[in-house]
């Protein structure tokens, strides 16, 4: 199933390596390129899995824990740091098919309803046991509008608005396509290359988040002896009930499955948030740390971001749901983030200058760290 | 001897299957023409690259002729009736009215759209020197769960192309005037269904061009035919209005969508036409009733040669109806669509082969 899934969503990827093949491409660009029309909505993490551990070097044995996160390393060969990120992004499912095949959908995870009105006029894809099956989220008619859906569709949008067309006209259809209840849904998506080192794409931090991770990953063999575990996070995005400060309920569980004590996150930062509009895509990483706790390592961070020339942002009293249960259990934890714009709408913006950045930080750091 | 009957049957139907397929997935059918005319960008005021696209694949005994604001058309035979068949070529979209002094596009919108459909989308500027891709940026504070919302307008609309300085946005080319459209995707919903940006009208201008591929012109005997693509639909008839005072027309068939009622959405009181039945006679809409004498006369022409055919009313108006004053009698012929004016205008490939299948035999039979 998901190898279907998986070369299905690689054809796709074709169309985006032509648009992005004019930008001169690093490694993690490219590795960014493969992760971004994999589907990885909380929850349905296997397909983006299926894809990493098809990348990473042989050696290290592969390790899951009960919620779907991957480690690799020699995390039972006294690591003592681990680099950490997220590999689920907002997305939705199947919630019901009605008698005109119509399909309804739900999301787990809580995201503001006019950010999933976005997606209201325009494709989608269902992602079901025979295949990725694609239809469009019905608008009303223009010319036959009625006053009563208009106001519905400007100042109330949201999923109770979302019909899914995928071209058929009975539940008995939506079944023969292959679509199933709880099958994941996601935006059609498509990397838009922008002026001035700029792109943009559903969920696009996000998948360069874990090409970075996959990157570091990539460059140290068994042999080189890395000295960090790597870990993709899954259900990130769904947070732990109750919890004050807000965990991550995937982070939650890696930061007790986890050995090493120093902890690096890689995750997006939204430039977009008002408290933070001093920092800016294309302005360098962001280092997020609290205030009082700046580590050992995020103060080499900084040191080789000095030494080596490289733009590095700086958000001392930024509240993260992925860092916050490292936090908790005591680890010496640094986010090392990519500041995005528009996040999580269909066109979240990342510069790739930022990108390489940020892998040539880590870069640096992991390398010292073996010598 | 029985084993080789049914190999041979079994061969004829292959063919036969094999046939029909190459004919229907022809590139010049009207199908296979909407997937490439939809991509091309024709802002209402900017048609010229669609004309250009359509004058190029006209048959050669054809003498085409363009006026100054890229109303394309032909006529074809002497005297009367003189039978005018016309779709327009523009679709929705912006244009650039300024570019702020943080590298912002601001735009006015051509034709009738909610401009709250583009939020958070890139779009395709289209300058002099090629394509400049963008973003309609969020509405600030986007994010937020308690935004009281209202009208996204297009005074709000503000272009991001990843620059931050007038300067840099100019260096791309990009120039007060400039057109923008979504960023198209066509969406194969099954292999006679897709839904896309600009159905409307494209799919007129592939129906016409693909008849006027398949009509032997030499056989057009007593009658005049002119097949026209105007512009400026959208924003007001205007194409229309100046082909309507060239063409004197005695018939007027506007070849454009019937807004269907067949989406989720939408009233069922009224338009209820599904799709995949057959081509639609548009009797009435907001700006024409069609006279009962003549829809029964294309019905009748099109049980002759078994076209399916649906009649129905909605609403919006039609180009025809700029040559009523003229006058002609205005008859539009369309297909049903469900979703106009978004970027998944839907439409299903057995509705547009009838239309186109329905023109030819209006050229061939109306007198």
């Amino acid at each position: 199933m998901d190898k279907r899934f998986i070369s299905i969503a690689f054809g796709i990827l074709v169309v985006f390596s032509v648009a992005v093949s004019y930008t001169e491409e690093s490694s993690v660009l490219k590795l960014a390129q493969t992760l971004f029309p994999i589907p990885c909505p909380t929850g349905y993490e296997e397909p983006i899995v299926k894809v990493i551990t098809g990348i990473l070097p042989s050696g290290f044995q592969i390790k899951r824990d009960n919620l779907g996160s991957l480690y690799w390393g020699p995390e039972n060969q006294g690591s003592q740091l681990a680099v950490c990120t997220p590999m689920d992004e907002a997305g939705y499912f199947v919630s019901g098919i009605n008698s005109q095949g119509y399909l309804r959908i739900d999301k787990a995870v809580n995201v503001p309803s006019l950010i999933d009105s976005y997606h209201l006029g325009h494709p989608m894809i269902v992602w079901t046991d025979k295949g990725p099956i694609e239809g469009v989220l019905a608008l009303p008619s223009l010319h036959i509008l009625t006053s009563d859906v208009r106001k519905d569709f400007q100042e109330n949008p949201g999923l109770q608005l979302a019909f899914l067309d995928v071209g058929v006209n009975s539940e008995t259809e939506a079944r023969e396509k292959g679509i199933e209840m709880l099958d994941a849904v996601t935006p059609w998506r498509e990397i838009t290359m922008l002026a001035d080192g700029k792109m943009s794409g559903h969920s696009l931090g996000l998948k360069c988040c874990m090409a970075l991770v996959l990157d570091q990953a990539n460059s140290f063999s068994v042999s080189k002896n890395p000295i960090a575990t790597f870990v993709w996070m899954a259900q990130t995005k769904f947070p732990v009930r109750r919890s004050r400060p807000r965990s991550a309920l995937g982070a939650l569980r890696v930061s007790k499955e986890v050995q090493a004590k120093n902890i690096i996150v890689v995750d997006v930062f939204p430039c977009d948030v008002e408290e933070h509009r001093n920092l800016v895509v294309g302005n360098g990483p962001v280092l997020v740390y609290s205030e009082d706790k700046i580590t050992r390592i995020g103060e080499r961070i900084q040191d080789l971001a000095r030494e080596l020339g490289l733009p590095l942002q700086v958000a001392p009293d930024y509240s993260s749901s992925v860092l916050s249960p490292f936090s908790a259990e005591e680890k010496e934890v640094i986010g090392l983030f990519l500041p995005v714009k528009f996040e999580q709408t269909p066109s979240e913006i990342v510069d790739a200058r930022d990108m390489e950045a940020l892998d040539s930080l880590l870069s640096a750091l992991l390398q010292e760290g073996r010598m | 001897m029985k084993r080789n009957t049914l190999l041979t049957i079994c061969l004829a139907i292959l063919l036969g299957s094999s046939l029909l397929s190459q004919t229907s997935n022809r590139p010049d059918s009207a199908w296979e023409m909407l997937k490439e005319l939809v991509l091309i960008p024709g802002v209402s005021g900017y048609e010229n690259e669609v004309a250009e696209f359509i004058r190029s694949r006209l048959p050669r005994e054809v003498e085409a002729q363009v006026d100054d604001m890229h109303n394309l058309w032909f006529s074809v035979g002497k005297g009367r009736p003189h039978l005018v068949f016309v779709a327009h070529t523009d679709e929705l979209g912006f244009v650039i009215e300024e570019v702020t002094a943080q590298g912002m596009l601001k735009v006015s919108s051509r034709g009738g759209f909610l401009p709250q459909m583009y939020e958070g989308h890139a779009v395709q500027v289209h300058t002099n020197s090629g394509v400049v891709e963008g973003i309609v940026a969020p509405r600030p504070g986007y994010f937020q769960r308690d935004l009281e919302l209202s009208p996204f307008t297009e005074e709000e609309v503000d272009i991001y192309l990843g620059v931050s300085s007038q300067e840099a946005a100019r260096a791309l080319g990009i120039s007060k005037g400039d057109s923008v459209t979504i960023k198209k995707k066509i969406v194969e919903l099954s292999p006679d269904l897709l839904a896309t940006r600009a159905v409307d009208d494209r799919a007129g201008c592939a129906a016409l061009l693909d008849t006027a591929l398949r009509v032997d012109w030499t056989k057009i005997d007593n009658k005049t035919i002119t097949f026209a693509w105007d512009v400026q639909e959208e924003t007001g008839l205007f194409g229309a209005s100046e082909l309507a005072k060239k063409l004197d027309a005695d018939y007027v068939f506007p070849v454009d969508t019937f807004v269907s009622s067949a989406g989720p959405f939408d009233s069922k009181r009224f338009a209820h036409l599904p799709l995949g039945k057959g081509a639609v006679l548009r009797a009435i809409d907001s700006s024409n009733i069609a006279p009962q004498a003549q829809l029964k006369k294309v019905i009748a022409i099109a049980r002759t040669h078994k076209i399916p055919i649906q009649l129905g009313n909605t609403r919006g108006g039609n180009d025809g109806s700029m040559f009523v004053p003229e006058g002609a009698v205005n008859i539009p012929l369309s297909w049903p669509g469900t979703y106009s004016h978004s970027f998944i205008e839907k439409i299903h490939r057995a509705d547009l082969e009838a239309l186109t299948d329905l023109i030819a035999a209006l050229v061939s039979d109306w007198e």
